[in-house]
């Protein structure tokens, strides 16, 4: 059965690596992007006829035309690139003056673990109710993390806020993905730690560089390929 | 520092009036039931309010008190006067989520202040000049803060979180009076819980929300007159050493008691409170020319209301109750425009009813 991935635009690093995997897989892989990830923020899927369409024309267009679906059946299977994006949480001057409680920052308002988990299942909000809706429907998908947050953001190197913070925003809120997730039975597959440097932020030679503070390249889109691939049970030639 | 402008007097008496066969006669309208009360509906009854000073969208100002008081404070905020708030909710929380989370609620994350001495064991924590013996409370693996057990739904995750929670906020409401020139404060009840120790005042019963009821270790109190007069005395002093220009604007809660601990009928021990309360801000008034009254309790409790301000339970206040009282309060400033929604990034305001901690007090009536 042909495994279909799909996700946000950390989805275009998987194609990337898919592409240089290729030839070594004996299965059909098919790797293609919906969309941004600010097609998150707002509701972009529903329920019809048994089956989960997607309400955003980017996402319902880019479905249809890559993957040749107008929505996910069961009898499909799925690996979904969502719910990892966490720069939406992490860009704000707010952390100027306000850090994750559990890092113990003297002087900055501590944001309690309860209060951040609210604010996760907000930003994630849509993207939890598509998870519930392909559950309900009898699609089983397992998801694939973003990659670890990239060091050069702007966040950091322009506003100031200190990098602890941002990796603690990143890896709090994976967490609670992965635990939301595990309640329902999908797995959710991280990235490589080869990938991560001694402080958890994606290796340079892992990101994409230039303008782009965001996305993996190829190199990266492959290590985490294999390490999908894997987790599928998918052969791969050596 | 912003100055207050002081309106012509209404709270002096007549005696020196000259002229006329008898002082009354000099009288406005509102000073007579039956054309200030009797001949009027209770949505028709005029200039209940009149402000001693004025209070402009520069007046700094800040708010505490029982769960009413957060009516208040959203309407100061919605109408966009300089409402101090030294502990804003962190971002990306809904207004809702950051309602619950105790932020937005006063000038900072302190939760209801119910008694006058509770206010001011806060500020003296604040300080450093007072460490209570009740440090943390326990309850199935989580923290809470036996001040603020209600404002971390579910408690905090750990004591460490906790702990620097509780110190950025003291922190914070260490700065808070500095930044004030008027302090808007609620009084909500005479009945508290202390524990015997040091005295401390908790706003909740230990043993309710959380922590254990103790009876070797807190005790019940119910304030007298005297004592809470002292106490808002203390609290206007401490205060103006950190504004000397400070202004207070002081109301009574018209939410009666949800339970008294007191042998008497709740009825009986809701009037104890509030007549103290209120006798409390009247002498308050009278001794101060800084101080001003709102009547928020005479316009929802008193018996020309005909109780139509209060929901079926009789206790709370029903949306159209907290908006006329608003209104007139606002209107008496000259301020008749409408509340708006913020557009900073401060959540927008609830639109729930107030958190009131006593309410679980309900729960426990067999």
């Amino acid at each position: 059965m042909t495994l279909n991935i799909c996700g946000n635009s950390h989805t275009r690093a998987l194609r990337a690596g898919m592409q240089i995997l290729e030839d070594s897989v004996a299965e059909e892989v098919v790797v293609f992007p919906l969309g941004t990830a600010d097609n998150e923020a707002e509701p972009f899927s529903t329920i019809e006829n048994g089956r989960v369409v997607l309400t955003n024309d980017r996402f319902r267009t880019k479905l249809q035309k890559n993957f040749g679906f107008s929505s996910f059946g069961p009898a499909d299977r799925w690996g979904i690139c969502l719910g990892t994006h966490n720069y939406r949480l992490m860009r704000s001057e707010a952390w100027l003056r306000a850090a994750p409680a559990w890092l113990g920052l003297p002087g900055m308002q501590p944001v309690p673990e309860a209060a951040f988990a609210q604010m996760v299942a907000a930003d994630q909000r849509h993207i939890r109710a598509f998870f519930d809706q392909l559950l309900q429907t009898g699609v089983r998908p397992f998801v694939i993390s973003a990659p670890w947050p990239v060091r050069t953001h702007p966040i950091m190197t322009e506003t100031g806020v200190r990098p602890e913070i941002i990796k603690a925003i990143d890896v709090k809120a994976r967490a609670l993905f992965a635990a939301w997730l595990a309640e329902r039975g999908i797995d959710l597959i991280l990235p490589p730690d080869e990938a991560a440097d001694e402080h958890g932020f994606l290796r340079p030679r892992f990101a994409k560089g230039g303008d782009d503070h965001y996305h993996g390249n190829p190199r990266y889109g492959r290590l985490m390929m294999k390490k999908v691939l894997e987790s599928q049970r998918v052969a791969i030639a050596a | 520092m912003k100055s207050f402008p002081v309106l012509p007097s209404s709270s002096g008496d007549i005696s020196n009036t000259a002229g006329g066969a008898n002082p009354y006669e000099k009288q406005p309208s509102r000073a007579f039931w039956r054309s200030a009360v009797s001949d009027l509906s209770p949505i028709e009854m005029d200039g209940v309010y009149e402000p001693r000073f004025q209070i402009t969208r520069d007046t700094r100002i800040s708010a505490a008190g029982s769960c009413f008081a957060q009516h208040i404070a959203r309407q100061f905020k919605a109408r966009n006067y300089s409402f101090t708030d030294v502990e804003p909710a962190p971002p990306f929380l809904d207004a809702d989520t950051a309602d619950s989370f105790g932020y937005g609620q006063y000038s900072a994350r302190y939760g209801n202040v119910y008694s006058i001495r509770q206010l001011l064991q806060l500020f003296a924590r604040a300080e450093g000049a007072m460490d209570p013996d009740d440090h943390v409370w326990l309850k199935d693996g989580r923290a809470y803060d036996p001040f603020r057990p209600t404002i971390q739904p579910g408690g905090f995750a750990s004591l460490a979180e906790m702990e620097a929670d509780r110190e950025y906020h003291l922190d914070q409401v260490q700065t808070l009076l500095g930044q004030t020139d008027l302090f808007v404060f609620t009084f909500g009840l005479t009945e508290a819980w202390v524990n015997k120790r040091d005295g401390a005042v908790l706003p909740t019963c230990p043993g309710t929300h959380a922590g254990t009821f103790d009876p070797e270790t807190y005790a019940f109190r119910n304030f007298r007159f005297n004592e809470v007069l002292q106490d808002a005395e203390a609290f206007i002093a401490l205060a103006r050493q950190h504004n000397p220009d400070m202004h207070f604007l002081f109301t009574v809660s018209p939410v009666p008691l949800t339970a008294t601990a007191t042998d008497q009928h709740v009825l009986a021990a809701t009037t104890y409170s509030k007549s103290v309360l209120r006798a409390v801000c009247g002498e308050l008034a009278m001794t101060h020319d800084f101080v001003d009254y709102f009547p928020s309790y005479e316009l929802v409790a008193s018996h020309p209301m005909r109780g139509i301000y209060y929901r079926p339970n009789m206790r709370n206040v029903a949306a159209e109750g907290v908006a006329r009282v608003m209104d007139i309060f606002f209107a008496a400033h000259g301020d008749t425009g409408t509340p708006e929604p913020q557009q900073t990034e401060t959540p927008a305001i609830p639109t729930s009813d107030p958190a009131c901690d006593e309410e679980i007090l309900e729960f426990f009536e067999t």
